[in-house]
């Protein structure tokens, strides 16, 4: 099994919309007006309909209803609605995949839990562009779906040797696969071209101690970028549970939050 | 639950962090009943 060809061969199943794209590139876009938002968001008439539920509901409380597009922009923000068409349009294309494998329910109610406690601790850290820890979160675990959908009867493997265990299950991915299903988000992601630091993220989010330092939030010294680095190096990828009890105990407590 | 390992990597004090499930589950169940794949015969832009 080849991670570039799994991913090369799903690209155009597991394609972003041009909906997305032109939304996404308004939103980056300093000179664009509410109103070009609200017009191309309104060539979808679910994701213009979802965006009015989101700024009509109890987490917003407007003061009277809102029932225009831009109106809902003005009330939410940028931010909000690209977190909200992302999550929209990732729960869209990620449909119909087999039911014993996933319940996509909670599949999707987890990643989004991620997603807005990722969002939280980088605003408890004060860090800018919230949003992208959000939609970091909310595709941590996509690689999952495109293992289930290109190879159910692998992954029926993975679950038999595994069970409920997350740690267990990825260390059968690697048994099985060679790879995992972080590898295959990433892959995903970097193909998708959304911004630059998504796909580190979800690449090392079951190592964080291998990750560059660009991209990890915490002030410690790790084995993987000490003086040790050559010794866990040499014994391959490093991976949580034999190179950093630190990162296991967070990766528990964060389950615990989502 | 024991957020005492995830504070210290980043920095945070635990309390902030103890509130977190609930919030973060009260957020995420509002956006998932938005998000999630219905016929748009039945999805009222207006219910929550």
């Amino acid at each position: 099994m080849d991670l570039k060809s799994l991913v090369q061969n799903t690209r155009t199943l597991f394609s972003l919309p041009d909906v997305l794209i032109c939304i996404n590139q308004l939103i980056d876009d300093p000179n664009s007006q509410v109103n070009d938002l609200a017009e191309t968001i309104l060539c979808d008439a679910g994701l213009a309909a979802r965006l009015l539920r989101l700024a009509n509901s109890a987490y917003y409380k407007p003061q009277r209803r809102v029932e225009t597009v831009s109106h809902a922009i003005i009330l939410l923000g940028h931010r909000q609605v690209r977190d909200l068409v992302m999550t929209t349009v990732a729960v869209s294309i990620f449909k119909g995949l087999p039911p014993e494998l996933v319940n996509m329910d909670r599949f999707w109610l987890h990643s989004i839990r991620c997603g807005s406690a990722a969002r939280r601790l980088a605003q408890h850290r004060q860090l800018h562009e919230t949003e992208h820890f959000f939609i970091a979160g909310l595709l941590h675990g996509i690689g999952k779906l495109v293992l289930y959908s290109q190879y159910p009867e692998h992954y029926r493997e993975v679950l038999e040797l595994a069970g409920e265990d997350e740690l267990a299950r990825i260390a059968a991915e690697r048994r099985i696969f060679k790879f995992t299903y972080a590898d295959v988000g990433a892959e995903l992601l970097k193909s998708w071209r959304l911004y630059d630091h998504l796909h580190m993220a979800v690449a090392y989010h079951l190592d964080p101690s291998w990750a560059l330092a660009t991209y990890r939030l915490d002030n410690h010294d790790s084995p993987c970028r000490g003086p040790n680095r050559q010794q866990y190096a040499s014994r391959g990828r490093c991976s949580f549970q034999s190179v950093n009890g630190r990162y296991r105990d967070a990766f528990r407590a964060t389950r615990q939050i989502a | 639950m024991h957020f005492a390992p995830l504070a210290k990597l980043l920095n945070l004090q635990p309390e902030l962090l103890a509130a977190l499930p609930t919030e973060i589950d009260l957020q995420a169940r509002e956006i998932f009943e938005i998000v999630r794949p219905v016929p748009m015969a039945a999805f009222s832009p207006y219910s929550s």
